[in-house]
């Protein structure tokens, strides 16, 4: 009885140590959540949020290609060389402008190698909100990883009835690996 | 005929021993080095499996794996940091191909650059001489912009200086050869370029200097003929389109001999059985296989002095001129009947080194007259053509002492000149000896200053494509390197202030503009020209005039040529290397002959008739001689080689050159001679002796019999025309378990590529691996089947082996409705899309090599290993679009996939249909003889749909029921 006892615990130890490291494993290079410190203290709450820039501003890409990009540090100037020009933050840009030592952000949203995402396709041909893949961006004084990000969460739009309308062409990726994966 | 062995290493999957009623494949059996199987595992690449097999080995690593896994939850990836621009350019958006005009030897080009990284060259096709066509050197020019072997800057006497420091002392030098009363000289290539040679011809002034064009492999004897036939000093424009007849003399004009991108596009347009214009027929006399004869509709395999002799022959019975033939009287009147039959429509071509040669073919072309239909001589200022005589004079002169200066602009004497010893010693008589060489070659080492000049598409430039039509060249890149157009260098010479692009600007607006129409300003009519990369003009070449001449005198002289007893050792260029001045470039070198299908090396081309009389074999090493010059290399037996004739590729051999082209092979230039007033590429003679030794050859085709299966349907013009179907009338029973009204929806993607118009020119496979990212594998990976392309050729012989008929197949992913590859993928990496093209998976490929075991066309290819990418230079070439792979995943044609997405996009984002030709895959659009077709087969409108109802198509292998989505449409000849 004793045995059988202790071959249940470890039974259920083990299931109990599978379970967790299956559930870990399947998080692997999932970084929902990640909101890393940036070189400068930008607010999209601000500029987005309160001033209602248009996102695709300073994401010009979105629209035209594959990336959104960051925008080039001189755009910041656009407004910047007038706009709270003594803010230590602004001088950090001119600084950077000037000595042509760039600023390195820390990439957020990050997409693996094997897989192509093209904005211009979500944004321009869709028509989507930025939002719904970054989240409440105009909310965010520190950018942060709303999403997934991970090939289950891409499907799940794609195989929700809000896209996918029948005629071929016009059809949004289905489920064909090559539509991302070359 | 002979029987050949069957090689147990067949490239598609065999299963029967008899062969197709006159086809045949292989020459001898497989040669492979039987050290390099032994040698494979042990350059420690597989070191880190090895672990010592005991239980308890076992033990601690499943104890470490399962306690180690948990802790990855804990793993964060590695911090990626985003740097954005500084300064955007307004026309940069990242991840937005921009296109560029430029060119590239005469080339015109769209340059695709990524983030203003060129990655990828495109023909341009508002180019009315090229049409669009490339070759496969073009297509691999972007890599040699990234050639890490290049020199960072000027150097004097092998240190690196400043260019003021450099310029200044250069300067004083050549301002003291100047006033030394010797000669200054300076020696570039034949020359297209207005804009260059007017600088040039400032340069000369300022200096006292002379200007010499030399080509390694020149044109010299007919340009030297048409100065004797016609006053011009021009080489001969050929229209194609309008020919015909083309008897071709040894001129391998499809593959290496004048323009033969433009000559491909051109010739190809005329060989469409169903065109109303009839087919162009094509007679080949040659004593090796080049890649022209092997798409000949009659070849016939002849020595250099046959070949002069049937010359002889036809002249003689054309115009009763000269002493006329002594054999091979059949082919004469074959060759003199056609050209009666077509008179001014017709084109007889030879790239005999001889003048004498030369001005009977223009007394032939004379008498049947072709002048001003098929051919023209055009004078033109803006051409500067090669004088082998002047050079050979130079280097007397150089030898002599006279030579106080001397100037090598793009050019590599010290190992394209026939006698390299002498160049060395003469050129060592010279006290400045200036190179502009980009990286150091066997010329650079000789000279006190290298002024490092630019790569082309870091270039200022334009070019004389054809008589009438300007193409630009322009920098599509910032330099690299230290270096400097070696036209401004020219210019801080002269004390000329300024940049090159000013110079040529206004060069263009006092010359070029005022020829111009339509445009208000000069700028407007440079903008424009730039933007389009081409423009056509009008009286920028003169026409000569075409007056009779009596051309006895010159065809006794060719009747007079005396030849030695012994091996006629004729050099020839490879498509892919030419005369060497790419070797370092790796997809070239990889890229296999057309012919022979070897990479990575040149060897000696024996006859099978030969070979079996002295029992050589593929891979045996034999050391050629000649009277004054000896190779060792490997032979390799090449059906349709003349018996007594032996051929060395030349382009090899580069004793100062990067690490890739760096001791392949020997170095043949040495072969040539200077005879009779010019450099003569086929006048040396000598003895073959075997060594012993055995030195297997990298082929990626030893054995593709087709055993017993009609791979390659083909058929005559003579029975085509009684019926389209002729050749295609075998359809295999095919059953198929969906009804028959099963539907396939949206677009549904096809190929079918002509094999009428495929000529093997392999242009295809480089901009295959541009595009598709694919890894360069070295020599001795190849040798173990293990190349990497995408894309091959596979070339059929049939018939007698001594004058065989070439069939060129491409072969790729055939992209199977039924594919069997995906049957047995046990991990689902191998799929179909809804669109019809058989996806291959990376990120899910575990590397079981199922897939390739199970596919019948063996076009799947496996990375045995990680392949170098440690140049970091040289990864500015790939594709952004397309991922690399690591070892251990299978890869094969993607059918494109990424232009195909890209092309919906595109249309998507202009809210419009797809049209078709919206989308051109790498291979279809660097095709020069527009051969490959791509579309929607759903489009009833669509090319594709028309090549896919062709009475021609047909698909391989059909009776298998895999039902390829690519198809071919059977080989016509016109017999």
């Amino acid at each position: 009885m004793k045995k059988l006892f202790g071959a249940l615990v470890a039974l259920v130890a083990f299931g109990a140590f599978g379970a967790f490291v299956v559930t870990q494993a399947r998080q692997i290079g999932f970084n929902q959540g990640y909101q890393p410190d940036q070189p400068i203290a930008f607010s999209h709450a601000k500029h987005a949020g309160d001033l209602k820039i248009d996102c695709k501003y300073c994401h010009f890409g979105a629209d035209k290609g594959r990336h959104a990009g960051v925008p080039p540090t001189e755009l910041c100037l656009n407004c910047h060389a007038k706009v709270k020009t003594n803010s230590p933050e602004i001088k950090k840009i001119q600084k950077a402008v000037d000595s042509g030592e760039n600023i390195q952000w820390v990439k957020v949203n990050h997409f693996p190698d094997f897989a192509y995402f093209n904005h211009s396709q979500h944004v321009n041909v869709a028509g989507f909100d930025c939002q719904k893949c970054h989240g409440d961006i105009q909310t965010m004084d520190v950018v942060k990883q709303e999403k997934k990000l991970n090939m289950g969460w891409c499907i799940e739009c794609h195989r929700g009835n809000e896209i996918a309308p029948p005629e071929d062409h016009k059809r949004a990726a289905g489920g064909d690996c090559s539509k991302c994966h070359y | 005929m002979s029987k050949f062995e069957k090689n147990d290493n067949c490239g598609t999957s065999c299963g029967c021993g008899s062969q197709t009623e006159g086809y045949w494949q292989d020459v001898e059996n497989k040669v492979l080095d039987p050290q390099a199987v032994s040698k494979e595992f042990q350059d420690g690449e597989f070191d880190s499996f090895s672990v010592e097999k005991s239980r308890r080995s076992f033990l601690k690593i499943m104890g470490f794996s399962v306690t180690a896994l948990p802790l990855t939850g804990c793993i964060k990836i590695p911090v990626k940091k985003a740097i954005p621009y500084l300064h955007k350019n307004d026309t940069v958006i990242p991840g937005v191909a921009n296109w560029y005009a430029s060119t590239f030897k005469g080339v015109p080009l769209l340059v695709k650059t990524r983030e203003s990284r060129p990655i990828k060259i495109e023909g341009n096709d508002k180019s009315m001489t090229t049409m669009g066509g490339v070759g496969s050197q073009q297509q691999a020019s972007v890599l040699s912009l990234y050639d890490s072997n290049r020199l960072n800057g000027p150097t004097i006497s092998g240190a690196e200086v400043e260019w003021a420091e450099f310029d200044q002392k250069l300067k004083e030098d050549l301002k003291a050869a100047k006033e030394s009363g010797k000669e200054v000289l300076i020696i570039t290539p034949s020359i297209s370029s207005p804009s260059e040679i007017t600088l040039i011809k400032e340069f000369t002034k300022a200096y006292g200097a002379k200007h010499i064009a030399f080509d390694g492999t020149s044109d010299y004897s007919q340009v030297k003929a048409n100065e004797i036939s016609f006053n011009a000093k021009a080489k001969n424009s050929y229209d194609f389109t309008k020919a015909n007849v083309i008897v071709s003399f040894g001129a391998d004009f499809l593959g290496t001999w004048g323009n033969s991108s433009t000559n491909t596009k051109q010739y190809v347009s005329r060989r469409d059985p169903s065109s109303s214009e009839g087919m162009s027929r094509h007679i080949q006399i040659e004593p090796v296989m080049s890649l022209t004869g092997s798409n000949a509709d009659y070849r016939h395999t002849k020595s250099l002095k046959d070949s002069r002799d049937i010359i002889l022959g036809v002249l003689k019975s054309l115009t009763g001129e000269g002493p006329g033939n002594t054999s091979n009287n059949d082919i004469v009147s074959g060759i003199v009947k056609e050209l009666k039959a077509n008179k001014g429509k017709s084109l007889v071509i030879s790239n005999d080194s001889d003048i004498n040669v030369q001005v009977v073919i223009n007394k032939i072309n004379q008498a049947v007259g072709n002048y001003n239909s098929t051919i023209s001589v055009m004078k033109s200022d803006y051409k500067i053509c090669a004088d082998d005589m002047a050079f050979e004079q130079a280097v007397n002169s150089m030898n002599d002492g006279n030579v106080a200066a001397a100037l090598f602009v793009d050019v590599n004497p010290a190992y394209s000149f026939h006698n390299s010893k002498k160049f060395e010693s003469a050129v060592k008589k010279v006290s400045t000896v200036v190179s502009f060489a980009l990286s150091n070659d066997e010329t650079s080492v000789l000279a006190k200053y290298n002024a490092t000049a630019n790569h082309t598409f870091e270039t200022w430039s334009d070019s004389l494509v054809s008589d009438s039509e300007l193409s630009f060249t322009q920098p599509v890149i910032q330099p690299l390197f230290g270096s400097r157009m070696y036209t401004e260098t020219l210019m801080s010479l002269m004390g000329k202030s300024g940049s090159f692009h000013d110079y040529m600007k206004s060069f263009w607006s006092k010359d070029f503009y005022p020829k111009s129409s339509g445009f208000a300003t000069a700028t407007d009519f440079w903008n424009k020209s730039l933007h389009d990369g081409v423009v056509s003009l009008d009286g920028l070449s003169k026409a000569a005039s075409i007056s009779s001449m009596n051309a006895s005198s010159y065809a006794k002289k060719v009747a007079s040529i005396e030849y030695s007893s012994g091996l006629n050792i004729v050099t020839y260029q490879k498509t892919a290397i030419m005369d060497g001045d790419m070797a370092n470039n790796p997809w070239l070198q990889e890229l296999p002959d057309p012919i022979t299908k070897a990479t990575w090396d040149n060897y000696v081309m024996v006859s099978p008739m030969y070979a079996k009389e002295n029992s050589i074999k593929t891979g045996d090493v034999v050391t050629l001689k000649s009277k004054d010059h000896s190779v060792t290399l490997p032979a390799i037996v090449q059906p349709g080689t003349e018996k007594n004739t032996v051929a060395v590729a030349v382009g090899y051999g580069r004793k100062v050159a990067g690490k890739v082209a760096r001791n392949l092979g020997e170095n043949a230039f040495a072969f040539y001679t200077y005879n009779r007033g010019a450099t003569q590429t086929a006048d040396s003679f000598g003895t073959l002796a075997k060594t012993g030794k055995f030195k297997g050859l990298a082929q990626t085709q030893t054995h593709h019999s087709m055993e017993g299966r009609d791979i390659v349907r083909e058929t005559t013009f003579a029975d085509y025309s009684k019926n389209p179907k002729a050749g295609n009338e075998k359809k295999a029973k095919l059953v198929n378990i969906y009804p028959p009204d099963h539907k396939k929806d949206g677009h549904q993607w096809a190929m079918a590529i002509d094999l009428t118009k495929c000529t093997g020119c392999s242009s295809c496979i480089i901009s295959c691996n541009a595009e598709n990212n694919v890894s360069v594998v070295g020599r001795q990976e190849v040798a173990n089947r293990r190349e990497m392309h995408w894309l091959r050729i596979d070339r059929y012989y049939k018939g007698d082996e001594n004058q065989p008929e070439v069939m060129h197949m491409p072969m790729l992913c055939q992209h199977c409705e039924n594919a069997p590859c995906e049957n047995v993928c046990p991990v689902m990496a191998t799929v179909h899309s809804s669109d019809g093209i058989n996806q291959q998976v990376y990120n899910r490929c575990v590397g079981t090599r199922y897939c390739a075991n199970n596919c019948p066309y063996k076009v799947r290819r496996f990375n045995w290993f990680n392949y170098d990418r440690s140049d970091k230079l040289a990864n500015m070439v790939l594709n952004p679009d397309v991922s690399t792979r690591t070892r251990g995943i299978m890869e094969k044609c993607s059918m494109c996939i990424q232009r195909i997405q890209e092309g919906k996009l595109q249309a998507k984002r202009e809210r419009r249909d797809l049209k078709d030709g919206d989308i051109k895959l790498a291979c279809q659009q660097s095709c020069p003889g527009d051969g490959i077709v791509f579309g929607d087969m759903n489009d009833k409108d669509s090319k594709i749909a028309a090549f896919l109802g062709s009475d021609r198509n047909y698909t391989v292998l059909e009776e298998l029921n895999v039902r390829p989505r690519v198809s071919y449409l059977t080989k016509v000849r016109n017999k």
